[in-house]
């Protein structure tokens, strides 16, 4: 077998690369549509060109001014940096070189990528054009996130200027940065925040990216407030957008596709109460439900005066640190339990009726508290685990917590592990519940809480096609948290597309190196979780807000529970754990505006 | 195994928190401010009334708490997920 290695400029695709470095003349009508990403008898029944197409990025304006075209090609400049070309092997090899052009690569044929999402919401007709006039425009989508890739089209208009308001950096002291400050700060590359996950420019380009490849967010129209959170101060994200929004006057929603569990989990949680208080008309708020449903987080049940229930739970060890989770147990402040923890040494200790107990070892932390939570009239039991120093495996297994209830006017205990990957329960144990385990703050009533379900189970990766064959169209996403709340209210609200969507893909963050998910060239990258349905709904309510710019939560619910889509698998009931009031349906939530 | 026991309140903790802070009944939120600039802590925001956030330690909390509820900030988790089926 034969070896030749080409030297691979950073700048350009690969594919372009061994096409040129054929050196036979012309690169041929097979091998410019496997360029392409056709493959198979695709590359020989479709592509009849012997051009190359190519989207090019220029560092410097005149870049273009130089080229003499033959008659067959062409140049034609898309934005500001931005043009496409579609050439032979002598042209390509000259725009490869220049010094003016930073970067070339092979345009890979794409339908839009939401292209079986956006029909299954309604969005687009069977044309494939969106069924609806409204854009977003005049309306403001705040995203709360990892961060934002500000290089990738999805965030430019068709002039190539900046779609962001404002962007506050929460990873670099709070900075806050105006369009123009971005622009300028951006222009050279990585800038003020940042995506080194991933997430952020993928959520922010499904709710409202501008047209790119065939491919358009729900709102393309709307302009963006952005955060890159520390992931703790959401809070203060919420406030700082509402803020820019109240400065520009304009309405506003904003998407928040994380979450946690340590908490009431019954809208009560300070975090959920203050969205109650800075929500209101043009002020919006839509959350991720979360994908615990079958992490082995939760347990809940109800028990009589007397009986005793033991569960067993494991702890999980990280990729970074050691192993440490937190449990919160709630119930009723009528009824009276003991609550005991029993070590894999067999060693037990027991939660205190009230105060804080720390114990420690060599080895291992514990703190257990209980105490009064007022504003459901519940009690709160806590339980830290905190391993430190040398530890063996077999110290995270079969860790063991023992309720017996002594009284029970209510009866109904329910707890949770701060967050999914640090503890599991185990599995067989009646106590363990799928249900309930929307997080916080997506329990609260001044939000939206939007759980997923399959929109497509084919996507492409660098690796090629792909397929899940494990997976149903139109069912529930196997991870999507299920309700009701703790106290039995009614979330998720509804359910949105989740599973295998393709969006924006940040330069050089973590997902690009995914070569089965990833499409590196293409800028674009599949992922699922309520992450990526949530900003549908958000999309969704920019768009009823162009429409009606005082709707309120109570007002864009109403709407979106009238409206929303039954079928074989949400069946016909008001409300469903998994689905909620049911599936989105833009189209008719716009018409009821 | 070692074993301390505290009152109820979880500002044992000695180093700085992200906490939401609201103000007891009869309490202001000026009041509460003013008591955090005391104690030196620091971020500190009223997000909506009855609602702020700061950066404090225990000390600081502990003066706190006597006039509102103290609620330390948990670390969200982003809600995607990926798998190779």
């Amino acid at each position: 077998m034969k070896k030749t290695t080409f030297k691979v400029p950073r700048h350009v695709s690969v594919s372009l690369i061994s096409l040129t470095e054929r050196k036979a003349g012309n690169f041929g009508p097979v091998a410019a549509a496997r360029a392409a990403g056709f493959s198979g008898e695709d590359a020989e029944r479709i592509h009849s060109s012997d051009k190359v197409s190519l989207l090019l990025e220029c560092s410097e304006s005149d870049a273009l001014s130089e080229y003499d075209l033959a008659q067959t090609e062409e140049l034609v400049p898309l934005a500001e940096g931005f043009a496409s070309a579609r050439v032979g092997p002598e042209t390509a090899e000259k725009l490869i070189t220049c010094s003016k052009i930073s970067r070339v690569q092979t345009k890979k044929q794409s339908g839009p990528h939401l292209k079986e999402v956006l029909p299954e919401i309604r969005l687009v007709g069977s044309s494939n054009n969106r069924s609806v006039p409204e854009d977003g425009s005049g309306v403001l989508i705040g995203v709360v996130d990892s961060g934002f890739d500000l290089t990738h089209p999805v965030f430019r208009d068709v002039n190539g200027n900046l779609r962001v308001e404002a962007l506050l950096d929460q990873e670099d002291g709070n900075r806050q940065f105006d369009t123009a400050q971005l622009e300028t700060a951006w222009m050279n590359g990585r800038g003020p925040g940042v995506d080194l996950d991933g997430h952020g420019t993928h959520v922010a380009c499904i709710a409202g990216g501008s047209a790119f490849t065939g491919f358009d967010g729900i709102a393309p129209g709307a302009r963006f407030l952005l955060v890159r959170t520390d992931f703790l101060n959401t809070d203060t994200a919420v406030r700082w957008i509402f803020d820019q929004a109240n400065r520009l006057s304009l309405p506003c929603v904003v998407n928040m596709s994380l979450g946690h569990h340590f908490g009431s989990h019954d809208g009560t949680d300070a975090e959920e109460r203050f969205h109650r208080a800075v929500s209101g008309p043009g002020r919006i708020l839509v959350i991720s439900a979360g994908n615990e449903r079958e992490d082995s987080l939760h347990i809940g049940g109800r028990f009589f005066a007397g009986q005793a229930q033991e569960v067993a739970f494991d702890m999980l060890r990280p990729q970074k640190g050691n192993p440490n989770v937190t449990l919160t147990l709630w119930y009723s402040e009528q009824d009276k339990f003991d609550i005991t923890l029993v070590l894999p040494s067999g060693q037990s200790v027991s939660v205190p009726a009230a105060n804080l107990d720390v114990y420690r070892t060599s080895g291992v932390d514990l703190e257990l508290a209980r105490q009064p939570y007022v504003w459901s009239r519940s009690i709160k039991a806590q339980i830290s685990i905190s391993f430190k120093g040398f530890f063996k495996s077999r110290d995270l297994l079969n860790w063991k917590l023992h309720l017996t209830c002594k009284k029970a006017a209510v009866g109904r205990v329910d707890g949770w592990f701060h967050n999914s990957g640090y503890a599991l329960f185990s599995r067989g144990n009646p106590l363990v519940e799928r249900s309930r385990t929307v997080g916080l703050a997506a329990t609260g009533d001044a939000c939206l809480a939007v759980a997923s379900h399959v929109g497509r189970n084919t996507w492409d990766s660098d690796l090629g096609s792909n397929e899940d064959l494990q997976v149903v169209k139109g069912r529930t996403s196997p991870f999507s948290s299920l309700g009701p709340t703790r106290d039995g209210r009614w979330k998720p609200d509804l359910s949105a597309p989740g599973q295998y969507v393709t969006a924006a893909l940040a330069d050089d963050c973590e997902l690009s190196r995914m070569d089965q998910r990833a499409l590196v060239d293409s800028r674009l990258v599949t992922i699922e979780g309520t992450s990526m349905a949530a900003p549908i709904v958000t999309g969704t309510v920019a768009l009823m807000l162009q429409k009606k710019k005082s709707l309120s939560v109570a007002d864009v619910r109403g709407i979106l529970a009238e409206t929303a889509r039954h079928d074989a698998h949400t069946g016909s009931a008001a409300w469903e754990p998994a689905y909620g009031f049911g599936k989105i349906d833009v189209a008719a939530a716009l018409s009821k505006v | 195994m070692r074993k301390a026991t505290f009152p109820q309140g979880f500002t044992h903790q000695m180093g700085a928190q992200a906490v939401t802070i609201e103000p007891l009944p009869g309490h202001s939120d000026e009041e509460v401010v003013a008591f955090l600039e005391e104690s030196g802590a620091s971020d500190i925001t009223v997000l909506a009334p009855g609602f702020i956030s700061a950066q404090a330690d225990g000390q600081a909390l502990s003066k706190v708490e006597e006039i509102a509820s103290i609620h330390v900030k948990t670390r969200h988790q982003p809600h995607s997920r990926w798998r190779i089926p």
